[in-house]
């Protein structure tokens, strides 16, 4: 059995998760919306009363074009600024 | 073997009930229940839930201030810096008029939400330029940090800070400086010299400096205390990082967020004025460059990387949650629909109403609710009618315009407590409308001039008469919102029957602008809160779905979905806000017939509970 559902649901912010929420299930947001979920069946009720779900390569493939939108802005920047922004280009990020 | 009176230094009491938690103080305590059998004990834990979005995402940002009033100034984007300000209620956060002086980003804040200091940053060079907020504007000080640099860390209140440590443009910097709330003076610098370092503490003479990165680039998570005349190496962080999120003091400090390890952790850390001990519970939202705010055991983080808007809350304790979510309460001791509310949800007025297609006469009862139940107060409307604009509390409301047997009225009425006293009508009769405000100072809009017309008509009440002002953009009825008479939130209705919308207007106290509509266009639906806080619920797509149970917040900017109310109804009456609502009444289907159902809207409560160690 798969341990994590995927979705894709936008953080409205109070309540958007609680800390029951965070006691009951596993919980993580990414780039894009992106949230993995534990797949328990309160996590499964979060995600239907707020996102949709998505398989892992669906919600891969956004966090993919959001980092690379994110790794684009980096690369237009001029060097004073990358230098004083003092950060590494964006990452690749691989979802669990 | 080894007793527990020799590990704590104190015995199990045996009580027949749970003592009372009182403070952290009480954390650990173990005590054996003898009418439950079971040995328990306030075993505190940590948690981070959501909290509202900022309006605008900033990376690199700064904040001061606690959980439940926070600020938040300073940041990118643009790359440049921003001086954008925002302040923090506990559920919203809220756009300040004025920013900073000077725009900048990688800055150091500390103070409270009224009493702050904004110091260097990036510009992007390197400034020293420390700015004073008051709660309302940010002013220069005359003079600034000694040392020009940005990614320090920085702890204390407005009349008693420090800023430690930092990058100078060219390499991390040891140096130390202490504010009087006028003029920076060199301190003993830190043993360590690094850069994106945080702090946590109270004033010039007691802070925590932790985390942060030693030129080239290494993270070892250094933790110094200072005492007023030096910095003392201490225990280090379990995950070395820097750019972190932190809340606190000297002896109880809180680190959250971070980097490395690349792109970002969510990794969170608790000082306990000795070691650091890491959280089985992360932010939900890995990040570095974040704000935080507040205290080791109730505290905010905001803003990051990726330009983030997500706000997260810690609460450390014996706490256990309650979800938000919709429950029942006690039903009406007359049905009604199209009944207005004012007061809050647990004092709640319940005013007119429109019983049961083709039955008894429209509703003159006025009702109590005390949270938990309904009682019909002596008190009787002098003028029978329905859906009229209502505003005030429980026992101070005005009641204007509405529907009568014969069709719509002007009439207008306050309740003092104890009677409903007829004042000067309205200058548009109308029904169907809504209203805000208070028994003195209220707004009414919108409604029917019927039998057909919908109205964009807009009154305000001084106390003694209606003056119409600026009319609403769009003409509706069954229209709900909530605020002040200066400041309200207009939203759904609809120009009935040939349609319902989602239009949401903003009232400054002078006009009406449109701002973004709601996700699900309804008429007569419920409404509650602020002009930058509400909640809107129910209503009916007439005429494609007679009730809907769906549930939006306003955070003053959009509308986001909430869990749905459990019964599906429209034209009902509501009351409190955002956090806690109150609706009750109105219909459920295509007969009209009027409910006794009542419902309250609860955010997220926690509640002291010990855990049970083992059963006997």
């Amino acid at each position: 059995m798969a341990l994590f559902i995927y979705g894709v649901a936008s953080n409205y912010g109070k309540d958007f998760f609680t800390a029951q929420d965070r006691q009951n299930f596993f919980l993580r947001g990414f780039p894009g919306d992106v949230w993995v979920i534990g797949a328990t069946e309160k996590g499964a009720l979060w995600l239907a009363e707020r996102g949709v779900e998505k398989t892992k390569a669906e919600a891969q493939a956004i966090v993919d074009g959001e980092v690379s939108k994110a790794q684009a802005a980096y690369d237009a920047l001029p060097e004073e600024q990358k230098t004083n922004l003092n950060r590494q280009r964006p990452t690749a990020i691989n979802l669990p | 073997m080894t007793t527990y009176n020799e590990i704590a230094g104190r015995r199990v009491n045996f009580l027949s009930s749970d003592p009372t938690y009182v403070d952290t103080n009480s954390n650990g305590q173990v005590w054996y229940n003898s009418s439950t059998a079971t040995l328990k004990s306030w075993l505190p834990t940590g948690a981070w839930s959501s909290g509202g979005n900022l309006n605008t995402g900033t990376n690199q940002i700064a904040g001061a201030g606690t959980q439940t009033a926070a600020l938040a100034f300073g940041g990118i984007p643009p790359a440049t810096g921003t001086n954008r300000t925002e302040l923090y209620n506990g559920i919203a956060w809220t756009s300040n008029p004025t920013g900073l002086n000077t725009a900048r980003f990688q800055l150091g804040g500390f103070g409270t939400q009224t009493a702050a200091v904004a110091v260097g940053g990036g510009t992007p060079g390197e400034t020293n330029a420390t700015e004073k907020f008051n709660g309302t504007s940010w002013t220069s000080n005359p003079t600034g940090l000694n040392t020009t640099r940005r990614k320090m860390g920085a702890s204390g209140i407005q009349t008693s800070g420090l800023a430690y440590g930092g990058f100078n443009g060219a390499n991390s910097v040891s140096s130390s400086e202490s504010f009087s709330g006028t003029t920076w003076t060199n301190t003993p610098s830190l043993n360590t010299a690094r850069n994106g370092l945080t702090g946590a503490g109270v004033s010039n003479t007691s802070a925590l400096a932790f985390g942060g990165a030693i030129d080239p680039g290494a993270y070892p998570g250094a933790t110094e205390s200072y005492n007023g005349s030096a910095w003392t190496t201490v225990n280090s962080m379990n995950t070395g990082r820097e750019a972190m999120g932190a809340a606190g003091t000297q002896t109880a400090a809180l680190a959250f967020g971070g980097i490395p390890p690349s792109p970002a952790t969510g990794a969170t850390e608790v000082w306990n004025g000795t070691s650091w001990t890491t959280s089985p519970t992360t932010l939900a939202t890995a990040r570095h460059s974040l704000g935080g705010a507040g205290t080791q055991t109730a505290a905010v983080g905001f803003g990051g990387s990726g330009n983030s808007t997500a706000t997260e809350e810690w609460n450390f304790g014996v706490y256990s949650y309650s979800a938000a979510a919709w429950a029942s309460g006690g039903n009406l001791n007359t049905a009604r629909g199209y009944g207005r509310g004012a007061g809050t949800q647990t004092a709640a007025l319940a005013i007119g109403g429109y019983p049961i297609t083709g039955g008894t006469p429209y509703v003159t009862a006025t009702e109590y609710y005390n949270g938990s139940a309904w009682t019909t107060v002596p008190a009787t409307m002098n003028t029978a009618r329905f859906g009229v604009g209502s505003a005030g509390t429980q026992t101070a409301a005005i009641a204007a315009a509405g529907v009568n047997p014969t069709g719509v009225d002007a009439a207008s009425e306050s309740y003092n407590g104890s009677t409903w006293t007829s004042t000067s009508s309205v200058n548009t009769a109308r029904g169907d409308l809504w209203g805000s405000g208070t028994q003195t100072a209220a707004l009414i809009f919108g409604g029917y001039v019927g039998p057909g017309p919908t109205s964009t008509a807009t009154e305000s009440w001084s106390g003694s008469s209606w003056t119409s002002v600026n009319s609403l953009n769009s003409a509706r009825r069954g229209l709900a919102g909530g605020g002040t008479q200066t400041a309200t939130i207009a939203f759904g209705g609809g120009p009935m029957p040939s349609g319902v919308g989602a239009s949401t207007e903003s009232w400054n106290g002078t006009s009406w602008t449109a701002v973004n509509s709601l996700t699900t266009a309804r008429a007569q639906i419920g409404g509650a809160g602020t002009q930058s806080l509400a909640i809107a619920f129910g209503g009916s797509l007439y005429p494609s779905t007679p009730a809907v149970a769906n549930v939006e917040s306003w955070n003053g900017t959009s509308w986001t979905n909430l869990p749905s109310m459990t019964t599906a109804r429209y034209g009902f009456g509501a009351s409190g806000n955002r956090n806690s609502t109150l609706a009750f009444g109105g219909a459920t289907g295509n007969t009209y017939d009027a409910t006794v159902a009542t419902e309250m809207w609860t955010g997220e409560i926690a509640t002291a509970g010990s855990k049970t160690l083992t059963t006997s």
